[in-house]
């Protein structure tokens, strides 16, 4: 019998996350401390001593308490852009979901500095202020403390929130919608009483998402929150791992955290079995209800308005520090940096690690797809048990501390592929299999608004599941598809943690190149290159988006 | 920072310094790059670097306006070292890249490259340097205390700051 093509890929997909994230995660585990050999790694007593102390369960409640605000005020900043794509189109629509995607692809080092520039006690907003009022100093502090970490954390993850929620909303039927108000019902009553609802699986998607991504977050903890004010979970791995270099108990810390992140996970993931039904509203056109006053409309311009400022602000001030060098005291603007990189000379690792970023994104987007189908195969349309199951076996790589994902896949790649495999295939796996999560986070939703029966149908007509794929599953899903991808390839692009663990020069990527320039003074290079990792993204944007044909119809 | 403290006001008293200090902190960053950032960028006044920092400013930004302190106490001193692997598969190459580090050619790109200063010093150091600061002492805690006592300094610290 020949097997089924969808078997295979499951198949594979399932060998490429066994044996590349639980087997070298678990034999690292499971084996001996490297430093103290006749111990073994996990500890029991690491995790007794750990729990007994009330200064580790309050710094616990901190990491839970402050990814679940940063979270929800995720969802509720993303929440009405949702609803501005589903229901208005307005000149510069594209460019403008584009743009808030950019957060994501920077190394956390430059998002910390662009918040720095931007809102900090010296930064942009400050220094306008300032300027009106005539004053020395500083009118609002945003950052250093618990609102600092909340900026940044909404500034990266409300795009995701937006994208998820608003690709579930598109699909709502409009029958609802016209069923509800011929009953008379108010548009108030009609959000909370069927959108809502409706909307909840794709809600708690990102919920999901964003909080394992702030259970990890470390960098911005630390500086944004204020030096060591605020600890978290991930903040004491670092300390463990990177300063006393005590994996045992980092590994340990990352088991109790990732453990954490699954019960988390388990609650939320909890009874989603809405079905919705498919018939794309129309969109209204923004600047025609502007001009008709709608108060709606107001509201959300005044939105997007508001996520410019917010989410671009930063991504500006890094561009004009990218044309910024101090010089004999003062700060003149010059393209100095950008002709440092693009002159040819023997120490240039910038051309290098731009044709190195390009292939390893592109390579790893597109295994991280193609496993992401298979696995999403497998989970797609189960329900209970098995369904949580599936789902968080998935999401564990992102749940799990990048600090110990790097030093295990260390120790694998030293023990096992060192000499066999180019590193660069190397590094495509790793990124990939780091990547994969959020694909499947993405094409998940809209996968399962296809309804059942379809497949079902499909199935009893004879047709066949390569003719069914491209017919049916390929048209319906494409965009979702294309954003997948895209976000796969951006989250390869600004990976830095895992990478710098086994990177040598054949495989250094642009975020090591910022890396390296940064921690040789040189900050404003450091801002160029992220530039053009930024120009990098938008333009393999475009041209993917033109190649599959797309233009124009991704509104 | 944390070592030069319990140098200088020894292990009852340095936890006392720091919550002096603490107010006046705007944050503790994971790492020189993002503190040096902030510095440079305009958001604190003062960062805690090395004494050779200003000759970076001095060679590439042409500009005096970055100082040094010199503390009374004196400076830590941060050394950074090259080894051999113990269980190495090529000792001989090893050794000769270990050589090689020492030579003079080596030895002269280190100030103007790591900013550092040389481990020997082959040739005059750049002119640059001349606005980077010799410390006249240097109080140093013994390597095996510091390997013994790290994690309960770290710990003691990390619960002082964040009360």
């Amino acid at each position: 019998m020949k097997p089924h093509p969808l078997r295979l890929l499951q198949i594979s997909a399932l060998l490429l996350l066994g044996a590349g994230f639980y087997w070298p995660l678990l034999s690292f585990l499971s084996g001996n401390n490297p430093l103290h050999p006749e111990e073994s790694f996990l500890q029991w007593k690491f995790f007794k001593e750990f729990l007994s102390d009330p200064w580790n369960l309050r710094v616990i409640g901190f990491s839970l308490y402050q990814a679940f605000l940063s979270a929800l005020l995720s969802i509720l900043v993303g929440l009405p852009g949702a609803w501005l794509l589903t229901n208005y189109n307005f000149p510069g629509k594209r460019w403008f979901r584009l743009l808030t995607y950019l957060p994501f692809i920077l190394p956390s080092i430059l998002v910390v500095l662009a918040m720095v520039l931007f809102y900090g006690n010296n930064g942009w907003i400050n220094r306008g202020l300032m300027a009106i009022l005539g004053t020395d100093e500083p009118q609002v502090h945003f950052l250093y403390s618990l609102t600092g970490i909340l900026i940044a954390h909404v500034f990266y993850n409300f795009p995701l929130a937006m994208k998820i929620i608003g690709d579930q909303w598109e699909r709502i039927s409009l029958k609802y919608h016209h069923a509800a108000s011929s009953l008379g019902v108010g548009n108030m009553r009609r959000f909370f009483g069927i959108t809502l609802p409706l909307l909840m699986p794709s809600i708690g998607s990102a919920f999901v998402l964003i909080f394992l991504l702030c259970m990890n977050s470390f960098a911005i903890i630390l500086v944004l929150g204020g030096g060591i004010r605020y600890t978290t979970i991930e903040v004491l791995i670092y300390q463990l791992a990177r300063i006393e270099l005590d994996f045992s108990g980092a590994a340990s810390l990352a088991f109790l955290q990732g453990g954490l992140s699954l019960i988390g996970m388990a609650i939320m993931l909890k009874g989603r079995d809405s079905r919705v039904d498919q018939e794309s509203a129309s969109k209204s056109w923004l600047p025609e209800k502007l001009r008709n006053r709608s108060m709606k409309a107001w509201f959300g311009l005044c939105w997007i308005l508001l996520v410019l400022i917010f989410a671009l602000g930063p991504l500006f001030a890094i561009l004009m520090d990218s044309f910024r060098k101090f010089e004999h005291g003062e700060w003149i603007y010059t393209w100095y940096w950008y002709s440092e990189l693009f002159t040819w000379r023997e120490n240039n690792y910038f051309l290098s690690s731009l044709w190195n970023s390009l292939r390893i994104g592109l390579g790893s987007a597109l295994i991280s797809s193609i496993s992401g189908l298979g696995l999403v195969s497998i989970i797609a349309y189960r329900k209970g048990v098995k369904r949580r199951f599936w789902e968080m076996l998935t999401l564990f790589p992102i749940a799990l501390s990048t600090v110990v994902f790097g030093v295990a896949w260390f120790h694998f790649y030293q023990g096992h592929l060192a000499g066999t495999v180019p590193l660069i295939f190397v590094v495509m796996a790793m990124h990939a299999l780091l990547t994969c999560p959020y694909w499947i986070r993405i094409v998940l939703p809209t996968l399962e608004s296809i309804p059942l029966q379809w497949h079902t149908e499909s199935k009893m007509l004879g047709k066949q599941p390569l003719e069914y794929g491209v017919r049916i599953l390929w048209p319906w899903l494409s965009k979702t598809f294309l954003i997948a991808f895209f976000f796969s390839f951006s989250l390869s692009l600004g990976e830095l943690n895992s990478t710098m663990m086994i990177a040598d020069e054949t495989v250094r990527t642009l975020p090591l190149e910022i890396y390296g320039a940064i921690s040789g003074y040189r900050f404003s290079y450091a801002s160029a290159v992220a530039v053009i990792l930024l120009i990098l993204t938008v333009s393999t944007f475009l041209l993917v988006e033109r190649s599959i044909g797309f233009f124009g119809r991704l509104k | 920072m944390l070592h030069w403290t319990i140098a200088v006001f020894g292990e009852e008293n340095y936890l006392d310094y720091w919550k002096k200090l603490e107010p006046n902190l705007l944050s503790v960053t994971n790492g020189w790059s993002a503190a040096y950032g902030m510095f440079t960028k305009g958001e604190v006044p003062i960062v805690l670097s090395y004494v050779t920092s200003p000759a970076y400013h001095l060679e590439y930004e042409k500009t005096e306006r970055y100082r040094a302190a010199v503390f009374q106490d004196g400076h830590y001193r941060q050394i950074e070292f090259a080894g051999i692997l113990k269980g190495t598969k090529r000792i001989k190459l090893a050794r000769e890249f270990i050589d090689f580090m020492l030579s003079e050619k080596f030895q002269n790109a280190i100030p103007l490259t790591n900013w550092m200063f040389p481990v020997i010093q082959h040739q005059p150091l750049p002119d640059s340097f001349r606005i980077a600061p010799h410390p006249k002492r240097v109080p140093e805690l013994n390597p095996a205390r510091v390997n013994q006592q790290n994690s309960k300094w770290l710990k003691e610290w990390s619960r002082t700051m964040s009360q």
